[in-house]
């Protein structure tokens, strides 16, 4: 069953092309989305968290298009996303700022509070529940952000750089709870860190220059890394480098431009 | 505005993967239904696994409005086997907020809870036929445990180290531990797949 | 799946039922519960059969029935629908109605607070009241956004204040119309700090979930016009008179540049569209009459607001244009669909 399902979608800034013709089906699972910085991945993020609309193509979530205003309530009720900055109002509790976020996701007030606390005590801010917002660390901070996208028990989560600022063993925390998240509902994580998919993802795609450049799983990135010549340490990196070259020499070429 | 949803008509498509795209279309009769049907052994299962029967009704809440909130995730799998998916994690999450609180407090909460183990004993008095039973008679019950929870309830490593609250590394070595000592009884009853001592007449 | 042909029979679910099944055997029934819809029901039976854990399931179908509410409940477009019905009727309680059953009633709020409670209290371990009645407490607030929060809320009391300052402390005489001809921007400098990424923090995110868009902005306006509509009116009134127009004049006139404000924001953004409608009245206004006429500036700017907000025919055009302007909101809601990239 795919929850997301975006054909032809072409997001523009001013004059540069963001995402071009982008077709994409993801299912449940964990998705790592790969890609160069500028490639495109945010643009294609906050696509498909309804927060931008596309200047062309169909985005259509949870099998309803976003485009229909009638519907796309409904769906961001079960849609969780973590924006790559986003910021707060300066007297919020972390308790408070998450029961706020699961106020506008209009979450039935009576299991609002346990929910918020299951949240927090999900991302390991148990015993921070009740801190102000503003005295806690940028990887704090941003496990509250991930605590704000996962409070709704979304079925499509959306998540932009989640481990920028965690330190090596709050990734591996992270990681967990990805996969844990990955088994009922449609995860997107936008990463710059190879590692991290290889870690945490059922499948991978790989955005350059606004188009997927790659589609598969961390296995076969890996073998393609083992088979052709990329450069990096593990060989995920080497497949994450060759599938990039691919790309470019494809795109490059007179038969690469014309598909 | 519940009164005027189509009723779904139950007669020939009330499976459980029928029931679940009901309650994912927002049906809450049929959540009603599945709720009848599952509640009941899960709930079973739950109080077998946690000493506190108001975090096992707790944790019955939450699995029932999770499926209510996510059912359209379901993959088309066995709904008992997601069912218990679910409320396996949800017991996980509760064991945490505990384990907090119990830090809070600074009253060393009993993680598993006081019970459990005298509950087991009495479990395991009553346990007489069978190669599996006999097996696990013989193991500790902090091996039986964590074979339940690895095994039996499909947690991964982390989850089961939160649920019985013990480092993961105790968890992987007992586990090692526990299925070296019952691999032998397990490899006797491979050939004869039915769980026959369950199905034999006391 | 090798178990397919067994089955549970009645005796193996009534002890698991009742515990005293033994583990071996449990762990091989509950597997098989994962995959047998039939035994399921069976076991579910049997254990309902048990009086307390009959009592325990009926209670937590109750709990879970009351939570499966259908989602669709609070679509825009009825809340639209009812502003503008609303409107028809009264315009100055249009806002104030359509938005309190946008952001939840209280009366529900209240019963859903205290189901909570209750729940929370039998379940025991993590119930302090004082976290719930503060959350409860919290919710209204939470309706006020970025500028009720922050700086325009200690704006409008010093406008208020001023004008009090202004007619007793200075003795100035005409501190009422200029009130009149302030008051009027204040909410929708309001709005202009309600709502976008410029004035909100949290913009990004909010936009994502259903409450963002119109609905935001119309919940956050409301608490924009619930503090400035009777603090202003309010320092009006303890104003003298000094041939101004009423205190109250300004309601219609306020309400429709806000719904005019709204109905463009959809367009251009919150901030463009208050410097729009706000700047439209302050160059309509008071800016002509208190630069033309270096003599009695006062005196001229009384004159333009009688002109503008005095007598039926005025505030029956305001009363239009509010319409109006609340109508052509509902058409062009679709305006506030998402940010263009």
């Amino acid at each position: 069953m795919s929850t997301i399902r975006v054909t032809g979608l072409h997001v523009r800034h001013r004059r540069t092309v963001a995402l071009d013709s982008v077709d994409l089906d993801l299912g449940p699972g964990v998705h790592g989305l790969l890609g160069p910085n500028g490639a495109g991945k945010t643009s294609l993020i906050r696509v498909l968290a309804t927060v931008a609309a596309p200047n062309g193509g169909r985005v259509e979530l949870l099998g309803d298009d976003v485009a229909d205003h009638r519907r796309r309530a409904a769906v961001r009720r079960r849609l969780g996303y973590l924006p790559q900055e986003f910021g707060f109002y300066p007297g919020f509790t972390v308790r408070e700022f998450v029961a706020y976020m699961a106020w506008l996701k209009e979450m039935p007030a009576a299991g609002t509070p346990a929910a918020v606390e299951r949240a927090v005590a999900r991302v390991g801010l148990a015993d921070r529940i009740d801190t102000k917002v503003k005295t806690l660390s940028g990887g704090m901070v941003r496990r509250v952000g991930i605590a704000q996208a996962i409070v709704n028990d979304p079925q499509v989560l959306l998540l932009d750089e989640p481990t920028a600022g965690l330190d090596p063993e709050q990734r591996m925390e992270f990681r967990a709870l990805l996969r844990e998240l990955g088994t009922s509902s449609t995860v997107v994580v936008s990463t710059h860190l190879v590692e991290d998919v290889a870690a945490a993802c059922t499948e991978v795609t790989l955005v350059e220059s606004g188009r997927i450049a790659y589609r598969g799983t961390p296995a076969s990135l890996t073998e393609l890394g083992a088979s052709a010549d990329g450069v990096g340490d593990h060989p995920i990196e080497r497949g994450y480098t060759a599938a990039l070259r691919a790309h470019r020499a494809s795109a490059a070429t007179p038969e690469g431009a014309a598909r | 505005m519940k009164l005027f949803r189509p009723m779904r008509g139950h007669g020939e498509s009330d499976t459980d993967a029928a029931l679940l795209r009901a309650v994912a279309d927002g049906d809450a009769a049929a959540l009603a239904t599945l709720y009848d049907r599952h509640a009941g052994w899960l709930h079973a299962r739950l109080t077998r696994r946690c000493a506190d029967p108001e975090v096992a009704r707790e944790v019955l809440q939450d699995t029932f409005v999770t499926v209510w909130r996510s059912a359209a995730g379901h993959r088309g799998g066995e709904a008992g086997g997601w069912l218990w998916t679910i409320a396996a994690r949800r017991l996980v999450d509760a064991r945490r907020v505990q384990e907090r609180a119990a830090r809070v407090e600074t009253a060393p909460m009993d993680v598993l809870g006081a019970e459990a183990p005298s509950a087991e004993e009495r479990v395991l008095a009553g346990l007489e036929f069978g190669d599996v039973g006999t097996a696990l008679d013989r193991i500790s019950p902090e091996l039986r445990e964590v074979l339940r929870a690895t095994v039996v309830d499909g947690l991964t490593t982390r989850e089961a180290a939160r649920l019985l609250g013990i480092p993961e590394g105790t968890v992987k070595t007992r586990a090692m531990r526990a299925r070296a000592e019952l691999r032998a009884a397990l490899a006797q009853l491979s050939p004869t797949p039915t769980p026959a001592p369950a199905g034999g007449p006391a | 799946m090798s178990t397919d042909h067994w089955h549970a029979s009645d005796d193996l679910a009534a002890r698991y039922a009742d515990g005293t099944l033994p583990e071996a055997d449990a762990w091989s029934l509950e597997r098989h519960l994962e995959r047998c819809g039939g035994c399921a029901q069976r076991v579910s039976a049997a254990v309902r059969q048990l009086p307390a854990p009959a009592l325990v399931l009926a209670e937590v179908r109750e709990a879970v029935l009351a939570q499966a509410v259908p989602s669709e409940v609070r679509e825009p477009s009825t809340v639209l629908a009812e502003a503008v019905a609303s409107e028809v009727r009264e315009p100055s309680t249009m806002l104030a109605e359509a938005v309190p059953s946008e952001v939840r009633e209280p009366s529900t709020m209240l019963a859903e607070a205290a189901a909570s409670e209750v729940r929370e209290a039998s379940t025991a371990p993590p119930a302090p009241r004082a976290r719930l009645w503060s959350s409860f407490l919290a919710r209204p607030l939470w309706a006020a956004g970025p500028a009720v929060r922050g700086a325009w809320l200690p704006a409008v009391l010093l406008v208020a204040l001023g004008a009090l300052a202004l007619a007793y402390g200075a003795g100035v005489d005409g501190a009422r119309p200029l009130l009149l001809a302030a008051a009027p921007v204040v909410p929708v400098l309001g709005v202009a700090l309600s709502y976008g990424p410029h004035a909100d923090p949290l913009h990004e995110i909010a936009a994502a979930t259903p409450s963002g868009g119109l609905r935001l902005l119309l919940t956050r306006t409301v608490a924009v016009l619930a503090v400035s509509l009777p603090s202003l009116t309010l320092a009006g009134l303890l104003l003298p008179a000094s041939g101004a127009p009423g205190a109250a004049a300004w309601l219609l006139p306020g309400l429709a540049l806000t719904l005019a404000t709204l109905t463009l924001a959809g367009y251009v953004g919150c901030r463009a569209a208050a410097a729009v409608t706000g700047g439209g009245w302050l160059c309509a206004v008071p800016v002509p009459a208190l630069a033309s006429s270096a003599d009695a500036p006062l005196t001229r700017l009384t004159e333009q607001l009688s002109l503008v907000l005095d007598g039926p025919l005025a505030q029956g055009a305001w009363a239009t244009a509010a319409v109006l302007c609340a109508a052509a909101l509902a058409a062009g809601r679709s305006a506030y669909r998402m940010e263009r990239p």
